[in-house]
């Protein structure tokens, strides 16, 4: 129990210090707007955002009742924003999440152990980098069919690879440093090293390279879905752009596209400044070069 | 291996194989060596210091990490405590390893970045399971900290190592193996990266360890003039070999080995009365050393060589008590005053 | 009047976190015919203050305020242009670690005649000729013209760029820490070396280094510089024999000799103060055994002794 508070505080003074940071205050900021949207949907004056309507709400320009109007089948567009906010941030982060725990574990075995391991390692990376993102992805969603744990998976499948690049590449230099024969001396195994000495000294650019992964993430499931690939039951920013382009009015409709656009825009903006922050605060003596 | 002994190296070798491109392996069969350390043998009392100077290139380094088996040794044995441990295998290492320390030179790059100085300390009580309780941990790492100068010991301890200066640091280091009370510690260059007016403290405070712990130190070193505040005895090494070995102050007063005299008339002296002196040597330390010759290996810059010289390779011999040299004119009185 | 006189020298780096007085307000002379040390530990100015007289001080540093008077004009006001034509001609460097500024792809011959073609009006074959004679004096044979820098150690590489920045005849020569990291032996023939370019080329030369004895086997004339400021000045001998400023005492007490008898060491407790807020009054006054209440309210002026003596600091009247 002590250890769940201590975790908890950490995590809280941790959020404290990135506060201070500009850019960490803007990022957790738009974070927090994003968060409290999807987390609170129901309750932003919201309808079921697949309900279609009469053909006289049809393609209706914002108003008191549709505050962003409503689309080519009088589906309410800022129900629509709202819920798909849901959808871009569980893409998001699900597939950074995967993305980064794979490219990490290949990039911390192929660092440390060299080898012929870390040989079959990084040209297993190789061959996943020289698959042309966009094409893949495609090819894999339109095969394995329209669903969103089928997008995670093809976005993961496209963004873990430079994360096992960069992850190997700060392990290998990281295991010529003097403290990590310090610790061998001292008497540390291999495990020990591995995680005590040289995982925590990869653990920024981990985190700079999740947040990386998201902002990529997110605007690749846009991406996909606008081309029709992603499922149209589930609605999201870049489902709404589908259905724009589909409906063939979209150069009238400024209240269609803008505000998924927007919202993608500002997202990723968001996380690229909470990203840069995150990798600087947690650089050691943050705290006290700052004064703080 | 004589009871009062910290350390005892026998016929310690460390070769490197050269990898040579495909052109190199078509034109020559032979495998090729680099004897970055070649049969050194020594031994070193509990509570003695002896130093080991040499310039770059002369296997210092290699063999002080070849003693802790931080790289393996080619062949021979490292006793500690009457035990080889070149022999040790992974699990036995693991034990003797608290034994034997190291202080390292870089003081930037021996801490972690990531741990306060108190959790690196503390690695060194959990590895070898020191303390029950993570209080007694504590009071270990309070008292270590004091023992080295970083008082007071709770802010230092909280501290993150790019917060410290290089002394501090160096100290952090020092307290880093002084918890484990090893028998010995091989200090490789461990003042040469801070300011000067820094390093007398760190000298004092291996001293300090030295006497008040019976801590045995292998200090290795370029510089011979501090080398000469902390050290028993020096070895004055060259190209992988212990040319000549003696107690500190008769290695100043009668340097008897040509590479020696070389060296201690190159130090340049605080004193601008003092003329600088033609140098008793030609040449200059080879950049690649390869050639399996068997010849003393000082031969090619020596200005009283002969024809012996050419042809065997010296064995280090007693010319007074306790003074060894690698010398076959060693024991000729004043050859160094000849020209050849 | 003396080849290089350095007035008033302030150098501030501009940090976000404020001003770091790097270089605060000094004096210095070189005389046409002796070398001058600048002594100082890591941190103290002293390559910052030197890379002024090249005005090679970049942001986030800049020059402050005073003047730099080479050969009786002040260069700080120079133009982009004519600073150029005066580097390597009129005052030339030597860096530290300069062995790794040698390019790995070109032959030394070239690295030296690109030098010298630069400034002068000669042709391929004479900058060549050239580059040959600079080779011989810098104590290479000079067949090695052809050879590219891994070929040579690193004594060797470090006599190279000796070749190359006296290469155009500068009239003042600087070298920053140029035996720092070099072994004992190969110390000694640079040393060597630059007493030669001292002696018979009449070469002007700034050597600036933290250690000690090399300044004594080298220098003429010293400076002892401590966070930012010059505290003592004197010839050599006099420096050596009897030091006046306590940091001047703290550091030749701690110098090791391998000579003579073995004498007792003392250290300077404390640690030399961060830039960005110097100590209040001498700066020095935190670490001095003597400081009097004076030392820490008021910055000492460096006093001209007369007999080629000044020293910064209250207790000397």
């Amino acid at each position: 129990m002590t250890k769940l508070l201590h975790g908890l505080s950490s995590v809280k003074r941790f959020v404290m210090l990135l506060w201070t940071n500009k850019m960490g205050r803007f990022g957790l900021m738009i974070f927090a707007v994003f968060a409290v949207i999807a987390i609170f949907a129901p309750f932003l004056r919201t309808v079921d955002p697949n309900a279609t309507g009469s053909c006289e709400d049809m393609l209706v320009p914002p108003n008191a009742q549709f505050w962003f109007g409503t689309d080519d089948l009088a589906r309410d567009i800022w129900s629509q924003l709202i819920y798909g906010s849901r959808i871009s941030l569980l893409v998001g982060f699900t597939a950074a999440t995967i993305a980064v725990a794979v490219g990490t574990t290949v990039g911390v075995t192929a660092g440390f152990y060299g080898g012929r391991i870390g040989e079959v390692l990084m040209r297993l990376v190789d061959f996943f980098m020289m698959l042309p993102r966009l094409p893949l992805m495609i090819i894999l969603a339109a095969v394995l069919g329209p669903s969103i744990w089928n997008i995670i998976f093809v976005v993961a499948i496209v963004s873990w690879t430079t994360t096992a690049r960069v992850v190997r590449s700060q392990v290998l230099s990281l295991k010529e440093r003097a403290f990590v024969e310090a610790s061998r001396c001292i008497g540390a195994d291999d495990f020990l090293l591995m995680f005590g000495e040289i995982f925590p000294n990869v653990v920024p650019i981990i985190f700079a390279q999740a947040v990386l992964v998201v902002t990529t993430a997110i605007y690749s499931e846009a991406v996909l879905a606008f081309l029709g690939l992603g499922d149209p039951t589930t609605v999201s920013w870049g489902m709404m752009l589908h259905f724009a382009f589909e409906s063939g009015v979209m150069s009238r409709t400024p209240n269609w596209i803008a505000p998924p656009v927007a919202s993608i825009v500002v997202l990723i903006i968001g996380f690229t400044f909470l990203g840069t922050a995150v990798s600087d605060v947690l650089k050691p003596g943050y705290k006290e070069m700052k004064g703080l | 291996m004589e009871k009062g002994e910290a350390l005892r190296v026998e016929n310690l070798k460390k070769y490197f194989v050269v990898r040579k491109g495909l052109v190199g392996r078509l034109s020559s069969r032979k495998t090729e060596y680099v004897r970055a350390v070649d049969d050194v043998s020594f031994s070193v009392a509990k509570g003695e210091s002896v130093g080991f100077v040499g310039e770059s290139g002369c296997g210092k380094t290699t063999m002080g990490r070849a003693i802790l088996r931080l790289v393996e040794p080619t062949s021979g044995k490292v006793y500690c405590d009457g035990v080889d441990i070149v022999s040790l295998d992974k699990k036995q290492l693991k034990t003797q390893r608290r034994k034997m320390q190291m202080i390292f030179q870089d003081p930037h790059g021996s801490l972690n970045p990531r741990r306060t100085v108190s959790e690196i300390l503390r690695q060194s009580i959990t590895i070898h399971a020191l303390a029950d309780t993570k209080a007694e941990e504590d009071v270990m790492i309070k008292d270590t900290l004091e023992e080295v100068g970083l008082e007071p010991a709770e802010e230092f301890g909280a501290r993150y190592p790019i917060l410290l200066s290089g002394g501090q640091r160096q100290r952090v280091g020092v307290a880093r193996v002084l918890i484990l009370r090893p028998k010995f510690v091989v200090a490789d260059e461990p003042i040469s990266m801070l300011d000067v007016s820094v390093r007398i403290g760190v000298l004092e405070l291996l001293l300090r360890i030295r006497d008040e712990f019976g801590i045995s130190l292998v200090y290795i070193t370029h510089d011979l003039a501090t080398a000469r505040y902390i050290c028993d005895r020096i070895a004055i090494m060259y190209l992988g070999k212990i040319v000549e070995i003696a107690p500190t102050e008769v290695i100043y007063s009668n340097p008897i080995h040509p590479y020696t005299r070389a060296l201690i008339l190159a130090v340049p002296v605080p004193d601008p009365t003092v003329k600088m002196e033609e140098l008793p040597i030609k040449g200059y330390v080879p950049v690649s050393v390869t050639d399996t010759f068997s010849a003393c290996r000082f031969h090619p810059r020596c200005l009283y060589t002969e024809e012996q010289c050419a042809r065997e390779d010296p064995p280090l011999v007693e010319v007074e008590p306790g003074h060894y040299v690698a010398c076959f004119r060693a024991k000729e009185r004043d050859f160094t005053d000849q020209k050849v | 009047m003396a080849l290089l006189e350095v007035r008033n020298l302030k150098i501030y780096y501009f940090t976000r976190a404020g001003a770091v007085k790097a270089v605060d307000d000094i004096d210095l002379d070189v005389e046409k015919d002796k070398t001058l040390g600048l002594i100082g530990e890591s941190g103290c100015g002293k390559t910052t203050a030197v890379f002024a007289f090249l005005r090679f001080v970049t942001p986030p540093g800049r020059i402050v305020g005073g003047k730099i008077i080479f050969e009786g004009r002040d260069i700080i006001p120079l133009s982009d242009e004519e600073m150029r034509l005066l580097r390597g001609q009129g005052i030339a460097m030597v860096f530290q670690g300069a062995q790794n500024a040698l390019n790995p792809v070109m032959t030394v011959g070239k690295q030296i005649s690109e030098v010298i073609l630069e400034h002068e009006n000669l042709t391929k074959e004479e900058a060549w000729e050239r580059a040959k004679e600079q080779l011989e004096l810098v104590g290479i044979a000079s067949e090695r013209v052809n050879n590219y820098p891994h070929e040579f150690s690193g004594g060797m590489k470090q006599r190279v760029m000796v070749a190359i920045a006296t290469a155009c005849n500068p009239r003042l020569l600087i070298m920053d820490e140029p035996v720092t990291g070099l072994d004992v032996i190969v110390q000694r023939q640079l040393l060597s070396l630059t007493n030669t370019l001292r002696e018979k080329m009449q070469l002007p030369i700034v050597f600036i280094t933290h250690d000690l004895s090399v300044i004594a086997e080298t220098c003429d004339n010293v400076a002892v510089m401590y966070a930012g400021k010059i505290v003592e000045q004197g010839s050599a001998v006099s420096l050596y024999k009897d030091p006046l400023h306590p940091y001047s005492k703290g550091l030749i007490g701690s110098y090791p000799s391998v000579r003579g008898e073995k004498k007792e060491l003392k250290s300077i407790p404390g640690a030399p103060p961060r830039l960005i807020d110097p100590p209040k009054g001498c700066r020095f006054s935190p670490r001095c055994a003597y400081a009097m209440d004076i030392c820490r309210t008021e910055e000492p002026r460096l006093k001209n002794m007369g007999d080629n003596r000044a020293v910064a600091c209250h207790l000397i009247k």
